[in-house]
């Protein structure tokens, strides 16, 4: 029952706003183009995971399914705050580990509002600003203070990492922003809770990726050319520390997934070829660098300006282009991140590809909190 | 502004006492000593023990964990303000928005006090609120 379950297919619309379209309709697309991909139709799926937050109340998956072919096969709707879409994608894998299924597609979609996110309805009175801030940009620029107070880290080192990313995304059609961004840009661009500029920040978009999992078993019936194997798929929630989540600890909760998922895959951070993580904002970034122990405590400065997490560079860090350029679909975003390996660990990721690609990590973080890490090997 | 009295206070953690100062007030679990202040609590969110939970008066100072200056908020919040998270003195940690303090002073590590002021605002049935925010503290012996 504990053997590797597969990833067949893999299919992502380019994340954009498609006011004219209904949730349903991106997912759809999604969906069929992943099945496309694994050589398969409807038929052939056993069950339907679908990723999705602000209408997660309003059965989404179903709600594809019914676009794509009402098979009445089960289908179970995942939420997870930001990490929705990956966790769909574990409750796949665990599915068909425990032996439920052999072919399960997954599905990651949102369409997002417009304006900033954070804060809810008020028990007494609204307090942003007066109480400090809920808003998703100042809470991560919150966390970014912690580190630079520890270890000296700047605002152009934060700056960097929307540098690096909008670079990277040049390369990828299915995002959302392309442009290349110089450090004076960043750094000049509309403060919105400092350090993050505007430039720091990911975009509400819209968009949907999907996957097909498969077990060994059926892998080895359609036979396994283009399959990625799943080595590791771990997830944790918010231990308690001690200031959380007045001040959200994300990095405690990445910390013990990244443990969990390499003691798994059986391999350490320096086996690993390229890395897709959680930049909603760049702050976040840097902190991730080290939870995911890709340098050491504090050498998260050093690291982005040594160009290691560069195209080219030792360990690649969201050549996608990460959520800064992307954007941030909710429901969408944990499975974009696991598409994005797929295409390198098959070699058909472009002018993207990280060549030799073999091993690679996908990470998301969702407030309140949730942390789900995949690794993920190529056919080699 | 008005008497604290006649105010209701913003959260739970707000003590408003008949007369003298207000407070912060969290609770301590009993057996393994961890504050909170995200009153009312069901139960130890360390240890996971019920019914240990006790009321827990909080400093009225402490210093600066983490901060940003938010300059971009929702439409119709004056912008900027300094939102800083705070680990208050002898435990417990909040956050909310320090005033009368130049941008340069701004840093983890200000130590700072409460201060207690009216709200701008009432909520939609017009209650009017007394909140908490932080100033520097003065440069003064620690006792």
């Amino acid at each position: 029952m504990s053997e590797t379950v597969w990833i067949g297919g893999a299919g992502m619309l380019r994340f954009d706003r498609y006011e004219q379209r209904a949730l349903e309709s991106l997912g759809a697309e999604a969906a069929h183009s992943a099945l496309d991909d694994a050589v398969i139709d409807i038929h052939a799926v056993e069950a339907l995971y679908c990723g999705n937050l602000m209408e997660a109340s309003n059965t989404p998956g179903q709600r594809i399914l019914k676009q794509i072919g009402q098979t009445g096969v089960p289908v179970v709707n995942v939420t997870n705050a930001c990490a929705s879409g990956a966790t769909a994608v574990r409750e796949a894998w665990v599915a068909i580990r425990a032996g439920l299924y052999d072919l399960c597609l997954v599905v990651g979609v949102e369409k997002m509002g417009t304006g900033l996110l954070g804060g809810g309805e008020p028990a007494t009175i609204h307090t942003e600003g007066i109480m400090g801030s809920g808003l998703m940009p100042a809470l991560f620029a919150e966390a970014g203070s912690r580190h630079s107070a520890r270890y000296g880290t700047t605002a152009e080192q934060f700056a960097r990492v929307a540098v690096k990313n909008h670079q990277h995304a040049v390369h990828n059609s299915l995002a959302r922003y392309r442009e290349e961004t110089p450090l004076e840009a960043v750094m000049g661009a509309e403060m919105i809770a400092y350090p993050n500029t505007k430039l720091m920040c990911s975009a509400n978009v819209d968009g949907a990726a999907a996957l097909v999992l498969m077990s060994e078993r059926k892998a080895r019936e359609l036979g396994r050319g283009r399959a990625v194997a799943i080595r590791a798929s771990a997830m944790t929630s918010d231990p308690w520390s001690e200031h959380n989540p007045v001040l959200w600890d994300f990095n405690t909760c990445t910390r013990n997934a990244a443990r969990q998922a390499y003691e798994q895959a059986g391999v350490g951070p320096d086996d690993l070829d390229l890395v897709e993580l959680h930049d909603c904002f760049a702050t976040a970034e840097l902190l991730h660098y080290e939870n995911l122990g890709l340098c050491e405590e504090g050498g998260a400065g050093a690291l982005i300006d040594s160009g290691a997490t560069w195209a080219g560079g030792r360990i690649p860090v969201n050549l996608s282009g990460g959520l800064l350029s992307k954007g941030h679909p909710i429901g969408a975003t944990g499975v974009a991140g696991l598409y994005e390996l797929v295409q390198h660990l098959r070699g058909e990721a472009g002018t993207r590809q990280r060549a030799g690609a073999r091993l690679g990590l996908a990470h998301v973080i969702g407030l309140g909190s949730c942390c789900c890490i995949h690794i993920l090997e190529g056919p080699g | 502004m008005s008497d604290p009295a006649a105010l209701l206070p913003v959260d739970p953690l707000l003590q408003i006492p008949e007369s003298g100062e207000p407070f912060l007030q969290g609770s301590v679990c009993t057996q393994c000593h961890t504050v909170f202040t995200d009153d009312p609590r069901t139960a130890c969110a360390r240890c996971g023990a019920r019914n240990t939970l006790q009321p827990r008066r909080l400093a009225p100072r402490g210093e600066v964990l983490a901060w940003t200056r938010v300059e971009r908020s929702f439409p119709g919040i004056p912008t900027p303000y300094h939102s800083v998270v705070i680990a208050l003195d002898g435990g417990g940690t909040i956050k909310t928005t320090l005033v009368d303090c130049d941008d340069e002073s701004v840093a983890s590590g200000l130590r700072v006090a409460l201060t207690f002021r009216e709200a701008p605002w009432p909520d939609r049935s017009g209650n009017r609120y007394l909140i908490y925010q932080v100033v520097p503290a003065e440069q003064e012996n620690e006792r």
